[in-house]
């Protein structure tokens, strides 16, 4: 145990948290906003996995990770609309799209992968991008997203159509504009969040890269009681955690790494059993909204 | 200040509103009065924006105005105060008048800006609230002067109060009244709409009465009495009706003995109450809302159980019954939120009324495994005529019908069990006179059955009018009894503002 408490080891768990940090972060923050507005989207891990190959095939082919992730954006904010008409324009269950949206995002990246390795040879690379870039850009959106929610006319509205849309409406707030926006902001985020994985986080792809994150993500939601500042610090918790385990995998090789890969997320079983109180959830959330019915 | 010419809604085929006039002056207090379903509600979205009408004319201040959203009629000076407050509970008083103030120029929120304007208003017309306090823990009354303000921040000059009082104590109701004089007085006007009589005849100046959809009359208030006003809203002739009341003590039935349940609760707890129910009598509870009578009810009908003292019924100690043993034992429950407990909105007529009897053998065959849908749908045609159940057909979904009628489906079920023991919470709450009598009639006539009944209501009136005793409950605890016939009215309204007396036999 003595070569765990070094300094060596710290620093390097404080390293690997922050790079484990922004695809939660974003993630989280993504689905809050969308949660806020009464989106409920569970299909996180399918829009990550989506930016994370648009991401990745188009860093490669230009070799420039920066214009890589921006396509990642994109990826997710487009593929993100599919879940935006059915909810918000067909009233579709939140859950079971949300459903479809994983298994519809995580086969399209290994279609557009496969297609993609065919054509070249050996393994692919591409090029990284600063480390921390977007660790500055994803804290930049927490600060933001909090701004606009509790500062501006906009945000104040925004959160009450995830409260109360009837009330909302009568107030003549436009509930598919708002729908619409947080749908935007979530499909970006979570597009920007799979394409740092695969641009900054390591620099070419394997099938399951996402590995499990956008649901974590989801569980930093409820962790975090729907609040920017909450979200970020259980998305700093559950990195802390996430950077933990691969650190004593290296360390200490008696413990079966199975063993440890798991314990975030018993964390966050546990995490939320424990600190989970019912009440801060937007009253609305989940709930499609149809106009004139009583 | 307003005027309607000849609004008519309809809904597919059927006509909610049909040719409506209405003029309300300035400065008047216009009242609406009808019935459940008459089209008042209907109306009073049409004005605020909600729907639009199918055709007919709005005209407010000499223009005519076409309402195709809230805003129009925001934006006009017409705002309205749901029955069901439009209030965000989870953000503060501020916030939610703040929500008003969206159109004003700025991006950024100015809580300052809007607090200076909304401590004016709290000023002139004495709306006390606490700004900074959530909305969730806001008594109703003050909720209610929060959805005021709102209106009156965005210069509202008529404002529509949908049945205000239903969810207030009479205090807050007399405040409420002080509120809409002092409205008036500036000019304003407002369109009251209820179904109490009493105090439409305190509050109104002019009074428009509205049944099926159609304008019968628009009368002054001073010019008639509350009996008239009644008759012209049902339609024929009602005489306040009296029951005849039973004074002699059967058998004890059902007895707790010193029962507490989450003691500390001043409004959501019993402690120590002592209660004994009799064959053949109607016990009424009073009280205002939140006293305990819920827990009182959940305890009686077995939803919780006792954590200090004893249950008895039928003289065996019952204190570890389940639901499903009171069921059995014969008591029956209406309980106080039909949508909630008594009734499965999205299950239709028939169903729900055999849901209780799905084991006996009238309705399938090896107690419960294999129903016999043609009994029950022969049933179900059976109790739709005897307790006039309307609906289009006994397919249709519960949701759809009425308060009326989903409350007819729900006595229904109960008191065709030939029940010893009934619990009926709030039995006629938002229902039309007509369907309360109903429900009156058919609880008296389980009692002279034979069957122990214990009537829960906040509506002081009601309980007078159907029980034989009556207990009043305060912050969980019983504060005394009087009897049924000729009550003392200042003992009563004594002990519901907490002043107990003794009680000679419990």
């Amino acid at each position: 145990m003595s070569s765990i408490l070094t300094v060596a080891f710290l620093t390097g768990l404080l390293v690997a948290a922050l790079r484990m940090l922004p695809p939660l972060l974003l993630g989280a923050t993504g689905e809050m906003f969308s949660e806020r507005c009464g989106l409920t989207n569970i299909g996180l891990e399918g829009i990550m996995s989506v930016g994370a190959i648009t991401g990745f095939v188009v860093s490669y082919f230009i070799q420039n990770p920066y214009v890589g992730m921006l396509a990642g954006v994109l990826s997710g904010l487009l593929v993100n609309m599919i879940y935006a008409f059915l909810t918000i324009q067909l009233n579709a269950d939140q859950v079971i799209v949300g459903n479809a949206m994983n298994i519809l995002g995580m086969a399209l990246a290994s279609l557009i992968y496969t297609t993609v390795s065919k054509s070249q040879s050996g393994q692919l690379q591409s090029v990284t991008a600063d480390n921390y870039f977007v660790l500055v850009v994803s804290l930049a959106v927490v600060v933001i997203i909090w701004f606009y929610l509790y500062k501006t006319k906009s945000g104040l509205a925004f959160r009450a159509v995830g409260e109360y849309p009837r009330a909302a409406e009568t107030l003549g707030i436009n509930i598919q504009k708002k729908k619409y926006l947080a749908c935007s902001v979530n499909g970006i985020l979570c597009g920007l969040a799979g394409a740092y994985l695969t641009n900054v986080y390591i620099t070419s792809y394997v099938s399951g890269i996402v590995s499990g994150r956008g649901y974590i993500a989801l569980a930093a939601v409820i962790f975090g009681k729907w609040k920017p500042k909450g979200v970020l610090l259980a998305c700093t918790f559950f990195a802390f955690l996430d950077a933990l385990q691969l650190r004593l995998q290296v360390a200490d090789a008696s413990i079966p790494y199975q063993f440890l890969q798991m314990l975030p997320y018993l964390c966050t079983l546990l995490a939320l059993s424990f600190f989970m109180k019912p009440g801060s959830e937007p009253k609305a959330n989940g709930k499609p909204y149809i106009r004139e019915s009583r | 200040m307003l005027e309607l010419i000849k609004i008519t809604k309809k809904f597919g085929d059927f006509c909610a509103l049909c040719d409506v006039d209405l003029k309300v002056g300035y400065g008047e207090v216009h009242t609406l009065l009808g019935e459940n379903g008459a089209g008042k509600s209907t109306l009073m979205n049409i004005l605020c924006g909600l729907y639009e009408p199918t055709y007919g004319e709005i005209v407010f201040k000499d223009c005519e105005w076409h309402m195709d959203s809230p805003q129009t009629a925001r934006s006009i000076g017409i705002a309205m105060v749901h029955q069901h407050f439009m209030l965000i509970e989870a953000m503060s008083v501020l916030e939610n008048i703040m929500l008003c103030a969206l159109e004003e120029k700025g991006v950024l929120l100015d809580a300052a800006e809007v607090t200076k304007k909304v401590t004016e208003i709290q000023k002139l017309y004495d709306l006390k609230v606490d700004l900074h306090e959530m909305v969730n823990n806001l008594s109703v009354g003050q909720q209610q002067k929060v959805e005021i303000i709102k209106a009156l921040y965005n210069d509202a000059e008529l404002l529509i109060l949908d049945e205000p009082t239903a969810v207030l104590t009479d205090e807050e109701a007399q405040g409420l009244f002080r509120i809409i004089k002092k409205l008036t007085e500036q000019n304003k006007s407002v369109i009251f709409i209820s179904h109490k009589l009493k105090e439409v005849m305190q509050i109104s100046d002019k009074i428009t009465v509205l049944r099926r959809g159609r304008t019968v009359v628009t009368v002054n208030a001073c010019d008639y009495s509350a009996d008239e006003l009644a008759n012209l809203m049902v339609g024929e002739k009602v005489a306040a009706k009296a029951y005849k009341k039973v004074r002699k003590k059967d058998e004890v039935i059902y007895e707790l003995q010193n029962v507490s349940y989450h003691k500390q609760s001043k409004h959501g707890g019993l402690s120590g109450i002592n209660l004994k129910v009799h064959k053949g009598e109607i016990l009424g509870v009073a009280g205002v809302d939140g006293n305990g009578q819920s827990q009182l009810a959940d305890i009686l009908t077995g939803i919780q159980k006792p954590e200090e003292g004893k249950r008895i019924y039928e003289g065996i100690d019952a204190n570890r019954y389940r639901i499903i043993d009171f069921i059995r034992e014969g008591v029956a429950h209406i309980p106080e939120d039909r949508n909630k407990m008594g009734l499965i909105g999205g299950m239709d007529v028939r169903d729900n009324l055999v849901l209780k009897d799905m084991e006996d053998a009238r309705f399938s065959k090896a107690s419960g495994k294999f129903l016999l849908k043609k009994n029950m749908q022969e049933y179900a045609e059976e109790m739709k005529e005897k307790y006039d159940i309307r609906c289009s057909s006994i397919q249709e979904e519960v949701r759809n019908l009425s308060g009326g009628n989903q409350q007819k489906i729900i006595l229904a079920r109960e008191l065709e069990r030939n029940p010893k023991f009934i619990v009926a919470m709030h039995p006629t709450r938002g229902l039309d006179i007509g369907a309360a009598n109903f429900i009156h009639d058919s609880l008296i006539r389980a009692r002279d059955a034979g069957s122990a009944v214990v009537v829960v209501s906040a509506d002081i009136d009601e309980v007078i009018k159907v029980a034989d005793r009556i207990i009043v409950m305060f912050e969980g605890k019983i504060m005394g009894e009087v009897p049924g016939e000729n009550p003392d009215m200042n003992k009563i309204s004594s002990m519901m503002g907490g002043k107990e007396y003794e009680r000679s036999d419990c």
